[in-house]
């Protein structure tokens, strides 16, 4: 391309912002909405393994408004108000060393102060876990699923 | 009658001490940046806590000056990490006076048994070495790993100021209320951090073997450089064992100390490929960052969390 160096590589400038903003567009994510099943699709395991099935149970007073369980650092269920009695199926990859959820709910209920959170967890082995969350206007706690080789 | 309102002045300021928050604060002298801060806490403006043991100074090889000791036979209360930390505990306690009272927090906590040899060079013997330690257990001195042990220390503080100074319960219960609130929020805190990492790639590799409680409460397994002590030095044949751990484990970061000089560490990141992950504060609190209990747990946690998620 013959011409004025400064208007060349303005040109190119553009073209590059041009096809920035392209991409952009398409790879832009669209939002987010909440699940309306519990439909949840498990990590890959490196290993090849099946994924096991949880089934998880919530019980409370008074039905949370937000309800998400993440494994690892990551979202893979979210519960809301329609579903919230109905159990929850969750193929997950459980290694041997287990593997630890957290559970955090929230209550937009201002008449009450304090709130609970009864969860009841079959796991693969035909065993339960069985535990209640307890706080204020929100509820984050951890509930390890023993593998077994657990560290 | 001047005679009288005299006489009633002066039985006034004799009892004012029994009868009300007394005005001088309680003596402390603390052995360990850690005891300090939760000195501050439990004691609040009741007590004046002398640091014996600095920010940055490594404990593992101190040793009190005279002076140290005339700072401490002046405290009514002297603070001690115990388990065998301060190897010069038994002559401590005979340089000190009845007047003072030694308290050990570590004996009120449940410890870590772990392998005598590691324990062999630095801490608690006084005799010639002339035998093995191996196969026997003793307690891995670093007990404040474990959130759940700090608030039994503090609760052990308080007991003790409580003890010297009766007329400040109130203050020194109502503190410790608070703090022990702080240290569940904190605890909770360090859980739902740690959730973020793969149970299968909790794996620390560190300069020396001082995270075994923190290692027991959240599941991970320690790979130390040294032992538990920082004066030990790694032979090669342990440094290579050590390499080839961390390639078999796939570990993805190890970490160094705030004391102890990385160099070894960095010759290892360079043999496995494993990331330098930041600097832990093992053995006490840091000058400017890591200043308090928790800023120092937040910080381990925060830095192994990044490294290793």
């Amino acid at each position: 391309m013959t011409g004025n160096p400064l208007l060349r590589f303005a040109i190119l400038a553009l073209a590059l912002c041009g096809m920035g903003f392209l991409i952009a567009g398409l790879t832009k994510r669209p939002p987010s909405e909440p699940l309306v099943s519990t439909e949840v699709i498990p990590k890959d395991d490196p290993s090849g393994a099946e994924a096991q099935e949880l089934v998880i149970r919530f019980d409370s007073p008074a039905v949370p408004s937000a309800l998400i369980i993440e494994s690892e650092g990551a979202e893979i269920a979210q519960v809301n108000a329609s579903t919230f009695g109905e159990p929850l199926h969750v193929p997950l990859h459980i290694p041997a060393e287990g593997l630890d959820l957290v559970v955090r709910a929230s209550w937009n209920d201002e008449s009450s102060k304090s709130h609970a959170l009864r969860i009841r967890i079959n796991l693969p082995t035909d065993s339960e876990i069985d535990t209640t969350l307890w706080g204020n206007a929100s509820i984050a706690d951890v509930i390890t699923i023993p593998g077994k080789e657990p560290r | 009658m001047k005679f009288r309102i005299l006489a009633i002045a002066v039985a006034c300021l004799a009892l004012y001490p029994s009868i009300g928050y007394s005005n001088e604060q309680l003596q402390v002298a603390s052995l360990s940046t850690v005891l300090t801060d939760i000195a501050n806490h439990v004691g609040g403006d009741a007590v004046k806590v002398t640091p014996i043991v600095k920010a940055g100074i490594d404990p593992h090889g101190f040793e009190p000056t005279v002076r140290d000791v005339k700072t401490m036979a002046d405290a009514q209360v002297v603070l001690a990490s115990g388990l065998g930390f301060e190897p010069y505990l038994g002559k401590l306690k005979t340089s000190l006076g009845k007047q003072t009272e030694l308290v050990i927090v570590g004996d009120a906590v449940k410890p870590l048994m772990v392998d005598a040899s590691e324990l062999c060079h630095d801490h608690g013997h006084d005799h010639d070495h002339g035998h093995s330690h191996a196969g026997e257990k003793a307690p891995d001195p670093h007990w404040w790993h474990s959130v759940s042990n700090v608030k039994t220390a503090a609760k052990t503080m308080r007991d003790a100021f409580i003890k010297e100074d009766p007329a400040s319960r109130v203050l020194y219960e109502e503190n410790t209320k608070a703090y022990l609130a702080r240290l569940d929020a904190l605890e909770k805190w360090i859980r739902l951090e740690i959730a973020k990492i793969p149970r299968k790639e909790r794996i620390l590799v560190t300069s020396h073997d001082a995270l075994g409680y923190f290692a027991d409460e959240y599941a991970f397994e320690v790979h130390p450089v040294q032992g538990i002590s920082t004066s030990e030095q790694p032979s090669s044949k342990q440094v290579r064992a050590l390499i080839d751990t961390i390639k078999a484990d796939n570990v993805k970061a190890i970490f160094a100390e705030n004391i102890e000089n990385p160099k070894i560490l960095s010759e290892i990141t360079r043999e496995t490929g494993a990331r330098l992950g930041g600097t832990l504060y093992a053995d006490g609190l840091g000058q400017n960052e890591a200043a308090t209990y928790e800023e120092m747990m937040r910080h381990n946690v925060s830095t192994i969390v990044t490294a290793l998620q």
